[in-house]
């Protein structure tokens, strides 16, 4: 279906690879997951600095009660996810080595919310009152960036920012939490836009879907009907459309600078699930508590949405989509491309997690990589018009100049690169190490 | 069980390995080789099978005896194989044809390092060896369908005499190497390629453009420019070779054009009737140069 639909949409970027991935979990109707006998909420879910924590063991807690507040600029607050006696604060290990702070949560039988008050008209507040409630909630952006989307809402005034976009393109293949919420909540997406635009100063609003997912775009049609404000863009299938330079090029047709951040063409793009959460904080003092994850691939044999607690383990995420551990050869955090592999079945669901993906041999393909045949693959792949195999190879040769000068740092690391790579050379990984190097030699040559 | 394997991501990749390309291509000259056997017989056959087992044998005991490890089958080998005998002349001596494919796989492609990394076509360097050596063993053609010899349409031309017709020179009822005269059986192959996305059409296009541009300028109809002399088995099997040839789109253009140049110049001004090899191993020398010249720009790249 994609594919013939892709032939009426003219691509307005070059690269990017079409992946015919498994269905996607769409048709089913979001199924609420009730928590689990005791949460581990981290408190670093975001970009920046952990929140401190604000609660001690044995303290009484209910949904929605502040347990972690912001210490930076670049943070933000945490709330309880359920409604319970502190166990314990504890250090967990976060990939690449570092340990941050979590709160553990017994949970009470009886789960009782934090009250809110009226539902306010996000109309009669102003911006500094919305970015406010934002930051209040602990809203961050729950594509799988994480950054604070209060700090988001606040561009430079030397850079007005005259459109917002949503990311409705979901882009990743098995994913369908995006998706799935806009067939279910397409009122508060469209409410959750304009608060965002009113946030900024834009007067133009855009919904970015990708041309297959027709029931979220027939949702939002709905809702807007022929409003002026707020438009829908239909975008070929192709990843990474959500990318969001890509976005912004497909949509507005600018081009941000490499370097610059989209606000230096006056966009500023937000995801589905996070202006969801904008709309429900502002007009209900709603906070981020729970969110809804994909759980998909081969080895399990429900693949579905779930409305997620935060703090609750993906074993039990997996087990509710009856997990077959001996079919799984890779559990993946977030999409296939971009995601992360699980390194314990204890990591939890934070505010970033979109899916939890149980892949086996079969999905994952050939391992075993074979000798470059330039054969331009990942050339025509990359959408930004990079060579990887050429950065690959001259950070495998430890050429930092070479990488720098072929543009290594930026590389998205969207993956487009080795998923078409019939060697199978793991470039996503080399082409990390190499930026590493380079951004490491930067800040030593700022440093002198 | 191993669930929690760490792993780099994207966890998921295209099925199209290196040897699912190779083995297309092989596939895709099965037309060839098969029309190059009805037509010329079983000596054709006998100097394929020659060149492809040389050429799995050499590479096998190179990469495991030189080398130092057990090779893995890439079909790389038998490719290099095929394509030099494809090349050859019919009747060519079995011996001097498993000598042509052991000089392409050690010096057209071992002593570089193997795959990937050699900058000439193998198989043109076996074939270049090959007819620098034996000029007259690698000349002496046999007619289609019948034991006599005979002479390629190019050397009538040269020579001033009447040529075959296009359609004979279409199904390939000429005299000329095993593979390179069936044009519809090479085109049966390269549409299949192309269908699946293993070749890119930017170079068989430069090619067969710029030369049936600058024959036609030198008087040469264009069905004689095209369907004779190997234009059509080099412009689709032989430039296309990913290692031999640029990675970038527009490189891939001007490659193309220079060997359809070439090939048009050495034909027309030079002293072989053919050109085709030549034209190739000259652009495969000029692949960095032209793939500088090209060097894709990043998105958003401040001038």
């Amino acid at each position: 279906m994609g594919a013939v639909l892709n032939l009426f949409k003219r691509p307005a970027y070059k690269g990017g690879v079409e992946i015919h991935g498994p269905v996607r979990p769409l048709s089913e109707p979001i199924t609420t997951l009730a928590p689990t006998d005791e949460v581990v909420i981290p408190l670093l879910q975001h970009i920046g600095a952990p929140a401190k924590p604000v609660v001690a063991p044995g303290d009484e807690v209910r949904i929605g009660s502040v347990i972690g507040e912001p210490t930076a600029f670049v943070s933000t607050y945490i709330h309880a996810s359920v409604a319970g006696r502190v166990k314990e604060i504890t250090t967990i290990r976060r990939p690449g080595g570092a340990t941050i702070p979590a709160v553990v949560i017994e949970t009470a039988a009886d789960q009782q919310a934090e009250p809110t008050g009226e539902a306010t008209d996000w109309r009669e507040l102003s911006p500094e009152e919305i970015r406010d409630r934002v930051r209040k909630a602990g809203i961050v952006g729950m594509g799988g960036a994480g950054f604070p989307t209060h700090i988001k809402l606040a561009p430079p005034p030397d850079k007005p920012i005259d459109s917002v976009l949503v990311n409705a393109c979901e882009c990743e293949p098995y994913l369908s939490a995006d998706s799935r919420l806009v067939i279910e909540n397409p009122t508060e997406l469209v409410a959750g836009l304009r608060v965002a635009m009113r946030a900024v100063g834009a007067q133009k609003g855009y919904l970015a879907f990708e041309a297959d997912r027709l029931d979220s775009i027939q949702a939002v049609r709905a809702v807007i009907k022929d409003a002026s404000d707020i438009e829908v863009v239909v975008l070929p299938s192709k990843y990474p459309q959500g990318s969001e330079k890509h976005l912004i090029k497909s949509v507005l047709g600018r081009t941000v600078p490499l370097g610059a951040l989209p606000s230096a063409v006056g966009a500023l793009v937000q995801n589905v699930a996070t202006l969801i959460a904008v709309f429900r904080a502002v007009t209900y003092g709603e906070p981020v508590t729970r969110r809804v994850v994909t759980v998909n691939g081969g080895a399990v044999s429900k693949p579905a949405n779930y409305l997620v607690p935060i703090g609750v383990p993906i074993q039990a995420l997996l087990e509710a989509s009856g997990w077959r551990e001996d079919e799984c050869v890779r559990v993946v955090l977030g999409g296939p491309m971009m995601g992360r592999t699980a390194s314990a079945l204890s990591e939890v669901v934070t505010k970033t997690t979109s899916g939890v993906l149980a892949l086996t041999a079969a999905e994952i393909g050939s391992l075993e990589t074979s000798p470059c045949i330039r054969c331009g693959r990942c050339l025509t792949a990359c959408p930004m018009g990079l060579y990887p195999g050429y950065i690959a190879d001259a950070g495998v040769a430890g050429a930092l100049d070479a990488a720098e000068k072929a543009g290594a740092l930026a590389c998205l690391e969207c993956g487009s690169c080795a998923y078409s790579c019939p060697g199978k050379r793991p470039l996503v990984q080399q082409i990390r190490e190499i930026k590493f190097k380079l951004q490491q030699r930067q800040r030593e040559r700022k440093g002198e | 069980m191993g669930a929690l394997v760490q792993g780099p991501g994207p966890h998921i990749g295209s099925p199209e390995l290196t040897r699912t390309i190779m083995w297309s291509v092989i596939i895709a000259l099965i037309p060839a080789s098969l029309a190059g056997v009805y037509f010329f017989g079983l000596t054709a056959l006998v100097v394929l099978a020659t060149t492809s087992a040389a050429a799995v044998v050499t590479e096998y005991l190179w990469l495991k005896y030189v080398r130092g490890y057990e090779p893995r089958p890439d079909g790389s080998a038998l490719l290099t194989g095929l394509l030099l005998g494809l090349t050859l002349p019919p009747t060519f001596s079995p011996v001097l044809a498993a000598l042509g494919s052991v000089v392409a796989i050690i010096l057209g492609k071992q002593v570089y390092g193997g795959l990937g990394n050699n900058p000439f076509n193998p198989a043109l360097v076996g074939r270049t060896f090959l007819l620098i050596s034996f000029p007259v063993a690698m000349t002496t053609w046999q007619a289609p369908l019948d034991a006599v010899t005979t002479a390629t349409p190019l050397s009538l031309l040269k020579a001033g005499e009447q040529l075959p017709s296009w359609g004979q020179l279409f199904i390939g009822n000429i005299g000329g190497s095993i593979g390179e005269t069936s044009v519809l059986a090479l085109l049966v192959g390269a549409a299949f390629l192309l269908w699946k996305g293993y070749i890119d059409w930017r170079i068989p296009a430069g090619v067969l453009i710029s030369s049936a541009v600058l024959g036609a300028g030198f008087g040469v109809p264009v069905s004689v420019t095209l369907f004779s002399g190997g234009l059509i088995l080099g412009a689709f099997f032989m430039a296309t070779d990913y290692v031999t040839s640029p990675v970038t789109p527009a490189g891939r253009w001007l490659f193309g054009v220079g060997i359809g140049i070439i090939t048009v110049v050495i034909r027309q001004l030079g002293g072989y009737p053919e050109g085709v090899s030549f034209a190739i191993l000259l652009m495969n020398a000029a692949v960095p140069l032209i793939e500088r010249a090209t060097w894709p720009k990043p998105m958003g790249a401040v001038k």
